[in-house]
């Protein structure tokens, strides 16, 4: 009996403090549910499209892909009235589940995931759900449902391409060889990052064919040590511009940079301020932009199924030399746009695999 | 004399529910300093747990591992063993699993659903057992033990999927497993799988096992006093490398429910920590496998509440295992919890005395 009394006030006394907690902070509470989307789009209360994403397991703060589709989703939001929610797995397996739970909920237009991480749950969860919109962004899906966007790596490649062929044979440049040698450090033996080596070789040989490319693959996204390793050796075989295409690998490119004081040139997002003195420039994917279009299409009913590959033409692919402390030249970027520009004012296709550069710059090359 | 014994059990349930308590109280000021308000996060974490029958579907999917890895250290538990390898043994029955599902061909679902199950059962079990036989042969201690195989199962595993098993360039996972072991899914319309059933049978029978059978009786007795069980004539070997078979063994349908009734594939860190969470599970339940499936549902509710509003409301998951930590903290502190009802019981004491 008196245990229970005591019971009762331990309860009381958890529930009263609880209590007290909840009451007393009114201020900039985030108001969580039905608010989100409402307060986003302004004067509608009703959201114009609802999209769900499910991150990755690297999550928000990535500087990355996830980043991008985040601020590409609340520039929708903001601009185009829509309302999106998110899931950040803390482990693969987590994907399926809340790739599911999305989906179940029934009131979502869209559902999106990013990466090889997700492939095998949204080919799983497409085919379990016919009816639901599905989209999967750097890798692909097949289904009648999913939208895969796979950008193009030789257009990346080519874009660091034409710049590092350019620069290797600058004169004043103190971290500049006399060799006419690029390099580039891929973080697996995969079809994309193959195109990205052939863009990458078309694009330095593209002015001048006696540009030599070297190329090596780590095996892995996560291993800087070896990417440092690869990325040194380069180096010491005539190097003076390294293409960093091995993600988290590639952060021992950028180490090998620093050691060497040679020059290196990122992908993705904007990587020059991790190392400004030694990152020339990176050669951009646009994702940010590429979601908000597909949130648009979304409200338009333009969007479809099917796979894409965004490249320079359609915006997707670019590069930027913001945040770096090295200097090109303009005369070097002028030609780099014409360069680019020829190739989507004539519609020339980009060769795929490196094998076919030669080839292809016999019929296009300005060198 | 039977009077005591029920109120000291009844004081056992007060005080667990005490220690859950303080832990919301704890979250709910993380919360408040946080700039959210506590009592409505803990509103939407419940409605995203139980609110609707789909969501209550969703949070036993996340109570379904929780049951295995938290019945296989209960197990162990009752022979007082440590098993902390439940995280190694998940990986080995998953990964079992996902070999016998995709490698073993042209047999009918009858059979190859269960010989998966089966499989995985046998060679998680064999893999815990090696740490029981290397306990009673050459006195290892088998926390350590345990902690270290969860490392290698962990490293192998992904060694097979980065390599012989990969199935497609870049992606660490495993083949798909043919439509013949796959689980079906539990109800109409959602996609919790009926490893739902195999847990609940688990329990059942693990209840069964350690209550009704001559060898429970012998794991309660190594458990209390090993010098005396062995006067009493219990192998003590033999039973402690049985124990450590089963508790792996059901570790192992845990990783084997992922893989056959989720991912369809062996993934690598396809875990999200399963046999640490089970740990917890078992120490709240106090090792009893029925209350497992109360703590299950608890853990499972806490993730799978959080993760809706995660989805609805961006807060960040962090949060959620924050309070799962504190659970365990505080459940595992009994005389912390003795010392805050301390005066409360004095209290109530004077007052029953005056009245």
């Amino acid at each position: 009996m008196k245990r229970w009394i005591a019971c009762l006030l331990t309860m009381a006394l958890c529930a009263g403090m609880t209590a007290c907690g909840g009451q007393d902070i009114t201020l900039e509470e985030s108001e969580p549910a039905a608010a989100s989307g409402s307060a986003a789009s302004g004067e509608s209360a009703e959201p114009t499209a609802k999209i769900g994403v499910v991150f990755t397991t690297s999550g928000l703060g990535d500087n990355n892909f996830n980043d991008m589709i985040y601020r590409g989703l609340t520039r929708a939001e903001e601009e185009l009235g829509i309302q999106f929610d998110y899931s950040e797995p803390s482990s693969n397996g987590e994907i399926v589940t809340m790739l599911r739970n999305f989906v179940q909920d029934g009131s979502y237009d869209l559902v999106i995931t990013l990466a090889a991480d997700s492939a095998s749950a949204m080919e799983e969860v497409s085919a379990e759900y016919p009816d639901q919109k599905f989209e999967i962004i750097d890798t692909t899906v097949e289904g009648d449902n999913v939208r895969s966007i796979m950008k193009s790596g030789a257009d990346q490649g080519f874009m660091a391409g034409i710049i590092a062929g350019m620069l290797t044979q600058e004169e004043g440049f103190d971290k500049i060889n006399s060799e006419k040698v690029v390099g580039a450090v891929m973080g697996m033996d995969v079809p994309l990052l193959r195109a990205v080596v052939a863009g990458y070789e078309a694009g330095a040989r593209y002015y001048d064919s006696e540009v030599q490319v070297i190329s090596s693959t780590v095996g892995s996204f996560g291993d800087p040590g070896k990417g440092k390793e690869m990325a040194t050796a380069q180096y010491n075989q005539g190097a003076d511009i390294i293409l960093n295409g091995a993600g988290g690998s590639g952060m021992g490119v950028f180490t090998a940079a620093e050691e060497q004081d040679k020059y290196a040139i990122g992908t993705g997002s904007n990587q020059n301020s991790l190392s400004p003195d030694h990152i020339l420039a990176t050669a951009t994917f646009e994702l940010e932009s590429l979601v908000y279009d597909e949130a648009k299409a979304l409200i338009d009913g333009t969007w479809e199924a099917g796979v894409v590959n965004p490249g320079m033409k359609e915006g997707a692919i670019g590069y930027t030399v913001a945040e770096s402390n090295i200097e090109i030249p303009q005369e070097i970027l002028d030609k780099a746009d014409a360069a680019c520009q020829t190739l989507i004012d004539n519609n020339i296709k980009l060769p795929e695999t490196v094998e076919e550069v030669d080839a292809w710059l016999e019929e296009y090359g300005q060198g | 004399m039977k009077g005591k014994k029920d109120s000291a059990r009844l004081y056992g349930v007060l005080r667990t529910v005490c220690a859950l308590a303080l832990a919301l109280v704890c979250g709910g000021v993380l919360f408040w300093i946080s700039g959210y308000k506590p009592l409505q996060v803990y509103t939407l974490i419940f409605q995203g747990a139980f609110g609707s029958w789909s969501a209550f579907l969703t949070t036993l999917t996340y109570t379904v591992p929780l049951l295995f890895s938290g019945l296989a250290f209960a197990l162990a538990s009752r022979a007082s063993i440590m098993n902390l390898g439940g995280e190694g043994q998940i990986y080995v029955g998953a990964m079992t699993a996902a070999i016998v599902g995709a490698y073993v061909t042209g047999l009918p679902r009858l059979a190859h659903l269960p010989l998966s199950l089966l499989a995985a059962f046998a060679v998680a079990g064999a893999y815990g057992a090696l740490a029981g036989f290397l306990k009673v042969r050459f006195g290892a201690n088998e926390v350590i033990v345990t902690i270290m195989m969860n490392y290698l199962a962990q490293n192998f595993c992904s060694y097979l999927v980065a390599y012989p098993l990969q199935d497609s360039l870049g992606v660490p996972q495993t083949k798909q497993i043919m439509d013949s072991a796959r689980l079906g899914h539990a109800f109409e319309g959602h996609y919790l799988s009926t490893a739902l059933y195999l847990a609940l049978a688990a329990i059942v029978i693990a209840w069964f096992l350690m209550n009704k059978t001559h060898l429970g009786y012998q794991m309660k007795v190594l458990g209390c006093n090993q010098k005396a069980a062995e006067t009493a004539g219990i192998d003590y070997r033999k039973i402690t490398v049985v124990t450590m078979f089963l508790s792996a063994g059901v570790a192992g349908l845990c990783g084997a429910g992922q893989v056959l009734g989720t991912h369809f594939r062996f993934i690598e860190d396809f875990s999200t920590g399963f046999g640490f969470e089970g740990i917890a599970v078992a120490a709240l339940a106090g090792n009893n496998p029925l209350m497992i499936l109360l703590s299950g549902l608890l853990f499972g509710g806490i993730k799978s509440g959080a993760a809706q509003v995660n989805r609805v409301a961006s807060l960040p998951m962090d949060y959620v295992m924050i309070i799962q930590a504190m659970v365990v903290v505080l459940v595992a502190s009994p005389r912390l919890i003795d010392a805050i009802l301390k005066p409360l019981r004095k209290l109530a004491k004077a007052k029953g005395d005056k009245g």
